[in-house]
């Protein structure tokens, strides 16, 4: 009892200890947090190549007038313009935990923590300068925050002016950040009027547009250019916001509590806050500026303890957010290389221009060989391109329509892509590799061929390029060999594919279904699990319509399948309300109007009072196939198989378990197998059905069907030299069945000579 | 004393304060709000809605409406449940080339379908729609949808030509078709080239998501189809009035009809050549290479055709458009070698025909 009490007394020894304990190497900790949480949001890993100074404007539609950072046109600034991400991530870190180590005196931990964790999520390689001017301008002007205003410290704060309009493209918001810095020390300072004309002096160079940019970006189309944070965004980008206006707002009411509210302050405060909350491009500088302006009060009994716990806690969040990319490191580790997570166009043997249909992600596309091989179009420049957004938006949206022709539109201008592209001549067409409904019709289009695809782009060439015909060829090659594989194939993707992780092989495979490779889907998406039920649910819906398509005739196996793990998806609720009308949509095309009804009324609203365009059309949808179905009722039969047959079409299992009992030998058996087919592996189906397809008691009726149904698991599992012998056996079988229009394309491709 | 003064700037301060955090949240959010309009971008007018007029209403007014109804134009749609698409399909079985592919039409209750029934394999789709206005064609579709909804559609193998008052392959169909299921019915378009098609036949096609909604299209190219929407000018009892035709350009007016008639840089650059038979179905890319249009800059296609009546009421056949520019009583102006002063369209703009029984008056007025 003596011993506990003991351990008792110096456990609360030590605790007290710790709470009056001074925090020890608070900018160690800072800079590596702040270190791992910039690597944990690196798309492609620590060595990749970024731009640190900006590239000289080499894009198309630039206008003459073009203004750049007249360092960015020195060769030996560009020589050292690109850095890999990992210095990037060390030099930003170190510039981060120096702003927060200068305030660690002052601030509470919690907001301290907060600030470092909005500024390393929000900082991006192009800031980096803007960084460190500013964060120099805290250092040269502290003397004059005391009260020193010597010739030495204005003489500094000149030079960083200077080294801001020479390399900053942005100077015109790093100066108003540099005000921001030193406005503490501006009533102290006799040269502040100097200054001031320095600056107004600069503003009509020449670069008037570009000094407008922190007030020009209001204007840009956000369809091209997602300049707002938080529309659009996925949960991380609306948390960070939120993190953002927390320490916005703490600043604000730091202000509020102090007596000290200079008019001047508070406009730059208002003006810095309005633009992290609401313009990405300067959400890092802003955010950066409100934190410099802020005078945060000392803070009276911090508890170490709360410190180390909150510590650990974003130590966690960056682990968290790194755990996406661990495979990636320990392929490093293994190999030393670091998996491609990004094709490379600039091995495709091809260059000239690039039309990117979101110009947000045009730094990748100007730095490196990529930026010496190919040009861009238009870019992320909205001083240079702000008037002409409006119609590249037009454009990219006639693209992704695949409106080639010239139409007229509602505002009576003329609508279709060709007469741009003409003038452009683009080699590449670059898509979001999120934008499906875009990337399918472009993969119909006679106009642009399939390139490359990985998680973040699908890269099209223009069919009428030669020097796209290498690689558009590989492209169409590779994608054949995905969907019907052929017994060489050893499942490389070359430079066509680049999938590494789970996350990234989930983004392809939704691309390559978008395009109708269903089977190729299959084989890209990683392992099977929860998450990708919904992928693979859709592959076999897609399978189904193949079918269905082109020879009028449902493929059990398939319709079965998806329709089945479909139902359970909406009864779980994990269909958005698009995904639902879509399938209820592709249930009505493949004749079975009773369950699009089905998945239909799941969206419509019992009342009748449908809002939504979905909620509307859904309701449109009942309402066609209500009367479909007065028109032509289903045929009524008590014929097991008929009945099974139908249970199977609409993913009814009670029904085929109830119809099963009626069936008998080896028609029992084949239904079986297929009832089974939504519970077990495509592999445990495909041997179950080829040992009763050898069953010599194996109905001849159905021998065909089955064939058909084994070819097409073979294809699935990748047993191609099995998937010909199956839709041989399947054509051989019976020779007047419909599916044999698919067993015939299937074995031209299987059997394709040069594979 | 002083303190009072103090707390008075301070106050003063935070009700500054209190304004610019007020601001600053407001304009967030008003940023924040307005962004789809930014978002919006133009579409198709055939997909526009709004302003759209009843197209009953033009008659009330406008004599030009009165025949209307019986132009190509007006007809260039219909479905294939109407009585015109199945009086001619009733004589379907009459083409040998296409009983030969095992290819037939059959109507119940109204409705048409083509079967195909070859070495015990049979086949049938439904038939849904009929394109052309039956002045030179018309061609069937069966529509289709993808596994999201998207209308696809299948051209109809067989094309019904007044030359021959009968069927025979449709234009650009192979002569031999596709082995494949649905082969021998015609080729399978997708979404894009489905929606071109029925662009060029309807004045109001709305699409969602995809899916031409068919059920609620407006056939045929009407009044506001080539006048735009006319609910204000209706409204105003003509006040509001749009003078596009009146002011537009030679080209720019050929340029609406050419928006499916047909614009050269739609065709390739080798196929505008003076003995491409095919050229003659594309009317503006042939009248846009006469000197006629590049000489005198005025020739639209208007100068000769009356699209409000049907073409046998148009006055397009006579020589009063020519002399214009060619009268022989006119010294200055430049006269046929042949010393003709009537009959032109016989000798510059000849019926053509084409690979498929079918004629078309070449637009491409030259000397032959």
């Amino acid at each position: 009892m003596a011993r506990k009490t003991s351990r008792q007394t110096s456990r609360q020894v030590r605790t007290a200890t710790r709470l009056e304990e001074p925090v020890r190497h608070p900018f160690r900790w800072d800079w590596l947090l702040s270190l791992l949480l910039l690597i944990s949001v690196s798309p492609d890993g620590p060595f990749q190549t970024v731009r640190i100074i900006p590239a000289v404007t080499n894009t198309v539609l630039a206008p003459e007038w073009a203004w750049d950072p007249p360092a960015a046109r020195v060769s030996a600034v560009q020589a050292v313009a690109e850095w890999p991400y990992w210095l990037y991530t060390v030099a930003m870190s170190f510039l981060i935990a120096s702003v927060l180590t200068q305030r660690a005196e002052t601030a509470d931990y919690k907001v301290r923590l907060a600030i470092l964790m909005a500024l390393s999520l929000l900082s991006q390689p192009a800031n980096f300068l803007a960084a460190a001017i500013v964060i120099t301008a805290l250092k040269v002007s502290s003397p004059a925050l005391s009260g020193d205003i010597s010739r030495r410290t204005i003489a500094s704060m000149g030079t960083v002016v200077i080294a801001a309009f020479l390399l900053c493209l942005d100077f015109s918001i790093v100066l108003l950040a540099l005000t921001a810095c030193w406005l503490p020390a501006a009533d102290r300072c006799q040269a502040r009027g100097q200054i001031a004309g320095a600056m107004v002096l600069l503003t009509p160079l020449g670069f008037s547009e570009a000094f407008a940019r922190p007030l020009t970006w209001l204007t840009v189309p956000e369809n091209v250019l997602p300049v707002t944070p938080g529309v659009g965004d996925d949960s991380a980008g609306i948390l960070l916001l939120i993190l953002a206006a927390a320490v916005v707002s703490h600043s604000w009411w730091i202000v509020w509590i102090s007596d000290r509210q200079r008019p001047a302050q508070l406009l730059l405060l208002a003006v810095f806050s309005l633009l992290s909350l609401t313009c990405r491009y300067y959400q890092f500088v802003s955010l950066l500026s409100v934190v410099c302006l802020t005078e945060y009060a000392a803070v009276q009994g911090q508890s170490l303890l709360g410190e180390r716990r909150l510590r650990w806690s974003v130590t966690l969040v960056a682990m968290l957010l790194l755990w996406p990319q661990i495979a990636s490191y320990q392929t490093f580790v293994l190999t030393g290389r670091w998996p491609i997570q990004f094709v490379e166009p600039s091995t495709w043997e091809t260059s000239g221009r690039v039309m990117l249909m979101q110009p947000q992600h045009s730094s990748r596309w100007q730095t490196g060989r990529t930026g010496e091989t190919f040009n861009l179009i238009i870019d992320d420049r909205w001083d240079l391109f702000r008037d002409q957004y409006r119609n590249y938006q037009q454009v990219c949206h006639d693209l992704s329509e695949v409106r080639s022709s010239r139409y007229l539109r509602s505002d009576g201008q003329w609508g279709g892509y060709k007469q741009w592209t003409e003038q452009w001549k683009p080699t590449l067409l670059v898509v979001d590799s999120s934008d499906l409904d875009g990337i399918r019709r472009l993969s119909l289009s006679p106009h642009w061929k399939v390139m490359g695809i990985d998680s973040h782009r699908t890269i099209f060439g223009a069919e009428d390029d030669a020097k796209n015909a290498k690689q558009s060829r590989t492209a169409a090659l590779l994608l054949a060999e995905l969907e019907w594989p052929s017994p060489q194939f050893d499942g490389s993707f070359g430079n066509v594919l680049a999938a590494t992780g789970d996350v990234q092989r989930l983004k392809v495979a939704r691309v390559l279904l978008s395009m109708r490779l269903p089977y190729s889907a299959l084989r890209v998406m990683p392992e099977r699990s929860a998450s990708d039920d919904m992928l693979s649910a859709m592959c076999h819906f897609e399978m189904a319509h193949r079918v269905f398509r082109h020879t009028r005739t449902h493929t059990l196996l398939d319709q079965y399948r998806a329709v089945y793990h479909l139902q359970k998806l909406v009864e779980n609720d994990q269909l958005s309300a698009k995904q639902l009308l879509r399938v209820a949509r592709g249930l009505e095309e493949l004749d079975e109007p009773e369950t699009a009804t089905e998945f239909a009324t799941q969206l419509t609203d019992p009342s009748g009072s449908n809002t939504t365009p979905e909620q509307q059309w859904a309701a449109e949808l009942v309402s066609r196939c209500r009367s479909r179905n007065a028109e032509e009722p289903p045929a009524v039969s008590d014929n097991p198989e008929v009945l099974i047959r139908q249970a199977m079409r609409s993913g009814d299992s009670t029904a085929v378990a109830s119809h099963l009992g009626r069936l008998k030998g080896s028609q029992h058996d084949f239904f079986h197998i297929l009832a089974d087919s939504t519970t077990k592996s495509s592999e445990d189906v495909y041997r179950e059905l080829i040992g009763l397809v050898n069953r010599p008691d194996f109905p001849n009726q159905l021998r065909g069907e089955a064939l058909f149904y084994l070819g097409s698991l073979a294809i699935e599992i990748g047993d191609s030299p099995g998937a010909a012998s199956a839709f041989s056996a399947s054509i051989q079988a019976a020779p007047a069945q419909p599916l044999n229009s698919i067993s015939r394309v299937s074995l031209m491709n299987l059997q394709k000579p040069g594979r | 004393m002083a303190e009072r003064v103090r707390q008075r700037v301070v106050t003063k301060g935070r009700s500054f304060l209190a304004l610019g955090f007020a601001l600053v949240i407001s304009l967030t959010l008003f940023r924040w709000s307005s962004v789809s309009f930014y978002a919006t971008p133009q579409v198709d007018s055939l997909q526009n809605a709004s302003g759209r007029a009843d197209e009953a209403r033009c008659i009330d007014c406008h004599v030009q409406a009165e025949r209307f109804h019986e132009t190509g134009h007006a007809n260039a749609l219909i479905r294939a449940t109407s009585q015109d698409s199945l009086t001619m399909l009733a004589q379907f079985g009459n083409c040998d080339k296409a009983r030969s592919e095992g290819t037939f039409v059959e109507i119940a209750g109204g409705v048409p379908h083509a079967g195909n029934s070859t070495d015990a394999v049979s086949s049938q789709v439904s038939l849904d729609w009929c394109f052309g206005s039956g002045r030179h064609a018309r061609t069937w579709i069966t529509t289709l949808g993808d596994s999201q909804g998207a209308t696809d559609l299948i051209e109809f193998r067989w094309t019904w030509y007044r030359d021959v008052d009968g069927f025979d392959i449709t234009p650009g169909q192979p002569e031999h078709h596709f082995d494949t299921h649905l082969g021998p019915f015609g080729v399978l378009y997708d979404h894009p080239k489905a929606r071109r098609c029925f662009a060029c036949h309807t004045s109001y096609l709305p699409i969602d998501d995809g899916r031409l909604r068919l059920e609620d299209v407006e056939t045929g190219v009407n009044c506001q189809r080539c006048h735009g929407p006319r609910a204000e000018h209706v409204a105003s009892d003509g006040e509001i009035h749009d003078d596009f035709w009146q002011t537009a350009s030679p080209a720019e007016a050929i340029d609406r009809c050419a928006q499916c008639h047909r614009r050269p840089e739609e065709v390739e650059v080798d196929e505008i050549r003076a003995d491409n038979p095919d050229l003659a179905r594309f009317q503006p890319i042939g009248l846009v290479q006469s000197k006629c249009f590049t000489v005198s800059r005025k020739l639209t296609c208007t100068t000769c055709h009356d699209p409000h009546l049907p073409l046998e009421a148009q006055n397009s056949l006579g020589d009063w458009q020519c002399l214009q520019c060619h009268d022989s009583s006119k010294p200055d102006h430049t006269l046929c070698g042949s010393a003709e002063t009537e009959n032109c369209l016989h000798c510059h703009m000849p019926k053509v025909r084409s690979k498929d029984p079918i004629h078309f008056t070449d637009h491409w007025i030259r000397v032959r």
